[in-house]
């Protein structure tokens, strides 16, 4: 499916989830049906994806806590379920289509080009960056700086530095190989008739299930 | 024969540094492959970026007949391919396969031949399986031969390689020797590595302090030196 | 505050949201212009975010947090482009880390990348002007935290009945703590910086061991102020309900009984006191414990 139908798919369900009046738990549990059947009709790692999901739950279970208090039941759950269930359909979502294909996806409806550029270039060097900071932090314990503000505010000096002199040399390598401020379109994405019927289908499922029943 | 590299008087003060080129002058003809060689700091990295415009300091510097100024810079540098030191900042798109397209796209080449002949070098250099990935994770022979690979896709005349071995073990240097001998190109290689430097290149320079101090064949200027 | 989804209703995600897009898309247009190593300076910028939250940075004993960037990217390259790198960071945690859910983007980059950024960058250019930059910083990176945070708790309580006052102060009282400690952070991450780069720091009044104290100790006002409270804790209002609270006995004398520090004529003096002790004696005892617990093989 192209990837503009998975992204307007996955907002269109994000969007059905946050207009459920709080409290109507049986409305919400019949649109948890959507994700999870797609989790068990799919092939993904259904356990992986399920536990990944509770990544979300500190957060939620602290809102959810003080409905309890309060003694509304009805409300902690609605509160839980549906913070849990948007996770697990993101997860769902960022499995079946890239990270990548997500943010074009994104710029094809109207997220600026910049940003999209920006966004790519970020993920691109993101875990260069984290490998640098975790061998500084690693070279700092060997010699004993393991609780040290000089050595913790060097770190981040260094780190800050380091990715100037990284981003002028990811420049200069851009220019030699002809950048001239306009980054060329590298992908192209292609809609078919296919993505017209799996999108209206979806949307009409979801609004079906969220405001017809 | 008019040579293809033509260096006048080159100049070069870093805020921090001055000195760091002090009248460089230099020729290569078409077809050689030279090493630069010398210690740390000597200016060999600071005069090859000169060579593309990355760098402009007093002087004149000529890439095949055409004088480098700002107006230039485009055309010499579809004639300059340049293989930078670090491979992991030459990799700056998000798969190996984009930025393979990068340089080709940038020289108005349509996406689906750009995107052919990325394939087919990435099959040459026994990268295919790698085409989608995040170049962070290649290794650093892979990184290197896909760095190389983006360069040559743009058909250079001349092609200027920074530390090439470096993170490379022993066989991965053996490779890309016989990969750059395999190319019919003016090479300019920047290296500290004698053999490599044997096996790639006819003639060399040694650069010290800002200077050209000596060239010649390379086996002669490394036994000079004792750059072995 | 990275809100996930399913906590705003709709029409604080359709206002922020339309927000938020006209201010990114006006800083995208502004970020844009300009040199061309733009785009890589910026990519690599928001990956040192990521990298720099790894490391952790100590702010007391026993106790490390570590850097947001809102305040330092904003003084770096400017308002407009540290929005545009502040909306990367939000989408990347978003979409790869599930920190902050996807409609509610919509808020997060409104509070973080609009709100927290030029709260940070507002105070810092004024004072920059005067030559007091490190001031400026440490003001900046404050506002930045507790600024966006207030919105943040803002939104929450127009979407649901669920925040009482007491909850909504005891955030607040967090998220000043948060932006204290992150005022700290960014000053001694500043100061590196510029050590780096071999620029000589003027002498300054404002060095991070008097932030230190000054942090601690509001941080101790601030805690006894906010746990002051008259309303019976969980325990106590079960034992009422259920009349525990007649047959309790009363083994030995009390020191701080009833919440409260004796000698004092206030009492609402006497209950922050209280308070204040109370949380020196956890911290201490929790210090202690973790000395004695085997530390894990990292």
């Amino acid at each position: 499916m192209d990837p503009r139908a998975s992204l307007l798919l996955l907002l269109g369900y994000l969007a059905a989830l946050a207009t459920i009046p709080t409290g109507e738990n049986l409305l919400l549990g019949i649109l948890c049906s959507i994700p999870l059947a797609l989790l068990f009709l799919a092939r993904l790692p259904k356990v992986e994806l399920l536990s990944q999901a509770g990544y979300v739950l500190p957060f939620s279970f602290a809102i959810a806590v003080v409905a309890l208090l309060r003694g509304n039941k009805g409300q902690a759950v609605f509160f839980l379920l549906r913070s849990y269930i948007s996770v697990l359909a993101v997860l769902i979502a960022t499995k079946l289509v890239t990270t990548l294909e997500l943010l074009r996806a994104m710029e094809c409806l109207g997220v600026p080009r910049f940003l999209i550029i920006v966004t790519e270039f970020l993920l691109r060097y993101l875990q260069v960056l984290r490998q640098e900071a975790e061998s500084m932090r690693l070279a700092a314990l060997c010699r004993g700086g393991s609780h040290n503000r000089l050595i913790a505010a060097g770190t981040l000096g260094m780190l800050f530095v380091r990715s100037l002199e990284r981003s002028t040399s990811i420049h200069n390598a851009m220019l030699a190989r002809g950048f001239n401020g306009r980054l060329p379109r590298l992908h192209a994405m292609r809609w078919t008739l296919r993505d017209t019927a799996a999108l209206c289908s979806g949307l009409a499922l979801i609004a079906g299930l969220r405001w017809l029943l | 024969m008019m040579p293809l590299i033509r260096v006048t008087n080159l100049s070069y003060d870093y805020p921090d540094s001055p000195g760091t080129l002090r009248e460089v002058s230099y020729t290569q003809d078409s077809g050689t492959s030279v090493a630069l060689l010398g210690p740390n700091g000597s200016g060999k990295t600071t005069f090859a970026l000169h060579l593309n415009g990355i760098l402009q300091g007093e002087g004149e510097i000529e890439i095949c007949g055409i004088r480098v100024e700002p107006a230039t810079l485009e055309a010499v540098r579809r004639k300059v391919g340049f293989v930078f030191q670090s491979a992991e900042n030459q990799l700056f798109l998000p798969t190996v396969l984009e930025d393979l397209m990068f340089g080709m796209l940038n020289q108005n080449v349509p996406v689906n031949e750009a995107k052919l002949r990325a394939e087919a070098m990435l099959e040459s250099m026994h990268l295919a399986s790698k085409a989608n990935k995040n170049p962070f994770h290649l290794s650093a022979g892979e990184k290197r031969r896909a760095a190389l690979a983006g360069v040559v896709l743009m058909k250079p005349e001349i092609l200027i390689l920074d530390e090439p071995t470096t993170f490379l073990d022993p066989p991965g240097i053996r490779e890309l020797a016989g990969l750059l001998n395999s190319l019919p190109l003016t090479k300019l290689i920047i290296t500290h590595d004698s053999q490599f430097a044997l096996q790639t290149t006819q003639q060399a320079v040694f650069f010290e302090a800002g200077q050209i101090i000596a060239s010649g064949p390379t086996q002669e200027i490394l036994d000079r030196f004792g750059w072995n | 505050m990275h809100i996930p989804d399913g906590l705003l209703s709709a029409p604080t995600l359709v206002v922020t949201g339309a927000a938020s897009a006209l201010s990114v898309l006006y800083s995208a247009k502004r970020a844009e212009s300009g040199s061309t190593g733009r785009i890589p300076l910026l990519g690599v910028l928001g990956a040192f975010v990521f990298a720099a939250q790894m490391v952790n940075f100590p702010v007391g004993p026993g106790a490390s947090g570590h850097l947001l960037g809102s305040a330092l990217l904003a003084a770096t390259v400017g308002p407009f482009a540290a929005t545009v790198v502040m909306t990367a960071i939000l989408l990347i945690q978003a979409l790869v880390f599930q920190d902050g859910g996807i409609l509610s983007l919509c808020a997060n980059i409104f509070n973080m990348a609009v709100v927290g950024v030029w709260s940070a960058w507002l105070p810092f250019s004024a004072l920059q002007k005067t030559k007091q930059v490190r001031l400026g910083l440490f003001v900046g990176a404050f506002l930045s935290v507790t600024l966006s945070a207030a919105i943040a708790l803002g939104q929450l309580v127009l979407s649901s009945d669920l925040f009482t006052t007491p909850l909504l102060v005891f955030c607040a009282g967090l998220f000043t703590l948060t932006g204290l400690i992150e005022a700290a952070i960014t000053l001694a991450a500043w100061e590196a910086i510029q050590r780096l780069e071999g620029r000589e720091l003027s002498p300054s009044r404002l060095t991070s061991t008097r932030l230190s104290i000054i942090t601690a100790s509001v941080a101790l006002v601030l805690a006894g102020v906010f746990f002051a409270s008259s309303a019976p804790d969980v325990l106590e209002f079960f034992s009422q309900q259920t009349g525990l609270a007649r047959n309790a006995l009363s083994s030995f004398p009390a020191v701080l009984a009833d919440y409260e520090w004796r000698g004092a004529n206030s009492e609402w003096v006497r209950k922050s006191l209280a308070g204040i002790a109370g949380l020196l004696l956890v911290y201490v005892l929790s210090m202690l414990l973790a000395r004695l617990m085997p530390r894990a093989q990292q």
